[in-house]
């Protein structure tokens, strides 16, 4: 339950914004089932989970707009213990001045170009347990400021407050063979959570071109998983977070139908070796397909991780091919389709995303995983018997 | 999504003024082709709209379907003039509620394709959209992608067709016909008043040369003592029967816009 005191601490810190200027009360209420095609390997998994999540967000902007509150809460039921979780995404405060921008509190930033990784983004903690994809975040404490010139945009950030990336429990699926013990995870720096990080970004807009230039000095977001045996005698993946520096390069080039796209870092670890990685490829897109409203876009992409297959990355060469239909109706129903192989092992990921609007206060999504192919050692051996599909409600307010 | 410059067709495309009657016959003096006196009436409609330094808008989208089912979408529009170049646009949805939050910046130039991006609430991603989808509808809704676009001088050939009267005004009938090749349309037929050069009213040609739409637009108002602009815009799809109103609210100048309101990173504080 201790994880639900932010939440509370949100609210109530929320309840003291003055009132009477302009700002609003929105958000959505989220309905989950999951399903998985095969029984569990593990003891205590279940094979279909059911959860409930929330958004409540809130902004407020007074100053004549140069100033702002927002707020963005989120919280989670699941019948997964280590899933069922609550977080400030966002609970921050905004101003403009003359020329520079000033953000303090929490926030979610993304950094990237890419659909089938996002190496470059580092800001923010991968929320996992709420999707593998990699997508979801946690909020990250910081104090930003952001300068924008005829030269590009200038930005840095002050990261004081480390979060720990999410896993699932021992009753979750979608794990590693062995827990992650996410109460004794180790520091490369003494300081641990309390080590303030900071990172610089400039981007800029060169005609067709989207560029942005990052360096990040601090606490990896990607922790070292390494077996021990806990207190319990029980054999458990510690995670242990390091000391890097990261430089990262987004670039995308849009030309008519065309959007090349290409992300790449080179990641400075402390104490062990340089490595770089890199995801490239693009995005075509059908307009109109055979003379009927849907674009068809056609996604290609290309990862490659200089790091061995056991660490971390379950992306290392791997390429990725997509299609994304967009029917451009009246409930705008979207479908992604992503297959991923790796060209090492031949293991195989494939994936489908799709939406559609249901009234003006619902809609519904339903995703689907299927790992295939992987033998033991591949990254990702532990997934095998975890093929899922999922169904999502979601009521807004 | 894409590009929302909606005032600002109406907008170019209407405006007062008394040098109405200098430059028609100023122009007409030179015994010029149709093509020549289509131009001239567009220049001149555009020379009307320039000046009006940024303007904003609610909107409220209605779709109907063939059956008569409703659906309605609710957004909010920027937009700031560009002294050598086409407009900046924003726009923000706030209904369906699933897409509220999201926004569209699009940055029109005369010459060459459009920028244009999308800022994603739920990942907090811009994401840069090519703008090449021209043809492609709206939010679902009967309107392109180009029908709201910032519209720029540059961007058709002209010609003069004839004049013609509804609703007690007189009309100069101009066709429009694009260079792009990615329009979905062959042509289009564009109204405007011989007063105020306001367009009424414009039919679309699809590519085989059938006309595919028909948009009406009304209740024009005028601002800052020059510039006109439409409450109601009309789309009806005559091969599909499908219909689409655009009601315009809540028109304001002066806004005192910048650059930073426009920006890429502005997007996503955009509300």
């Amino acid at each position: 339950m201790h994880k639900i005191l932010p939440l509370v601490a949100a609210f109530t810190l929320a309840g003291f914004i003055p009132t009477g200027v302009s700002g609003e009360f929105s958000g959505n209420i989220g309905l989950e089932a999951t399903s998985f095609f095969e029984p569990a390997i593990y003891e205590n998994q279940e094979n279909s989970y059911a959860s409930i999540s929330a958004n409540v967000d809130y902004y407020h902007d007074w100053d004549n707009g140069d100033q702002r509150f927002e707020t963005s809460l989120f919280g989670r039921f699941d019948s997964d213990d280590e899933r069922t979780h609550a977080d400030i995404r966002e609970l921050y405060y905004w101003r403009a001045f003359n020329s520079v921008e000033l953000y303090a509190g929490v926030r979610q930033v993304f950094w990237g170009v890419t659909e089938s990784a996002h190496l470059v983004d580092i800001i923010n903690q991968t929320d996992l347990v709420e999707s593998i994809d990699g997508e979801e975040k946690l909020g990250q404490p910081m104090i930003n400021t952001l300068y924008e010139t005829d030269y590009g945009a200038y930005e840095l950030f002050i990261l004081p407050g480390f979060r720990e990336r999410t896993f699932a429990g021992e009753e979750g699926r979608l794990r590693a063979s062995i827990i992650v013990d996410q109460d004794n995870a180790t520091y490369e720096s003494d300081k641990e959570q309390s080590h303030i990080d900071y990172a610089f970004r400039w981007s800029h807009v060169i005609d067709l071109v989207d560029i942005g230039l990052s360096y990040f000095n601090g606490t990896d977001r990607n922790p070292v998983l390494t077996p021990n045996v806990d207190s319990n005698g029980i054999v458990a993946l510690t995670p242990h977070y390091r000391q890097i520096q990261q430089y990262g390069l987004d670039v995308q080039a849009t030309i008519e139908d065309w959007a090349w796209k290409m992300e790449t870092i080179a990641v400075l670890p402390d104490s062990d070796d340089n490595y770089f990685a890199s995801v490239s490829g693009f995005e075509y897109t059908l307009v109109g397909l055979s003379g009927s409203s849907t674009d068809l876009g056609l996604i290609v992409e290309y990862q490659y991780d200089q790091r061995d297959a056991d660490l971390a990355s379950l992306q290392q060469n791997d390429i990725v091919v997509g299609t994304r239909w967009v029917l451009n109706n009246a409930d705008s129903t979207e479908i992604l389709l992503i297959g991923s192989a790796d060209l090492d092992d031949d293991s195989v990921i494939m994936s489908i995303e799709a939406q559609h609007r249901l009234t003006d206060y619902w809609s519904m999504s339903v995703e689907a995983r299927y790992f295939g192919n992987s033998s033991l050692g591949d990254p990702t051996y532990d997934l095998r018997k975890d093929s899922y599909a999922r169904i999502e409600f979601n009521g807004y307010f | 999504m894409n590009t929302f410059n909606i005032k600002n067709k109406v907008l170019r495309f209407s405006l007062l003024a008394m040098s109405l009657f200098t430059a028609v016959n100023t122009t007409t003096a030179f015994a010029e082709t149709s093509q020549q006196k289509g131009l001239a009436i567009v220049i001149e409609a555009d020379k009307r709209d320039q000046g009006f330094g940024d303007s904003s808008a609610s909107m409220e989208m209605i779709l109907t379907n063939r059956h008569g089912e409703e659906s309605i979408r609710i957004m909010r529009n920027k937009t700031m003039e560009q002294e050598n170049d086409g407009d900046k646009s924003q726009i923000v949805f706030d209904n369906p509620r699933d897409v509220k939050g999201t926004a569209f910046l699009s940055y029109t130039h005369r010459e060459g394709a459009d920028d244009q991006w999308l800022y994603l609430p739920a990942l907090k991603r811009v994401k840069r959209i090519a703008s090449s989808n021209k043809s492609g509808p709206f939010m679902g809704s009967e309107f392109a992608f180009e029908d709201i676009a910032s519209q720029e001088v540059s961007k058709y050939s002209y010609n003069y067709l004839k004049n013609e009267s509804f609703d007690g005004r007189e009309h100069y009938v101009i066709e429009f016909d694009p260079k792009d090749l990615k329009s979905g349309y062959s042509r289009q037929e564009v109204f405007f008043d011989t007063e105020e050069y306001r367009v009424w009213k414009v039919n679309y040609f699809n590519r085989g040369g059938e006309l595919l739409k028909t948009l009406s637009i009304s209740d024009f108002n005028q601002y800052l003592g020059q510039y006109w602009r439409a409450d109601t815009w009309s789309m009806i799809n005559h091969k599909t029967s499908k219909k689409t109103v655009l009601n315009f609210k809540n028109w304001k100048f002066d806004n005192d816009f910048s650059d930073r309101d426009f920006s890429r990173n502005s997007l996503s504080r955009a509300r």
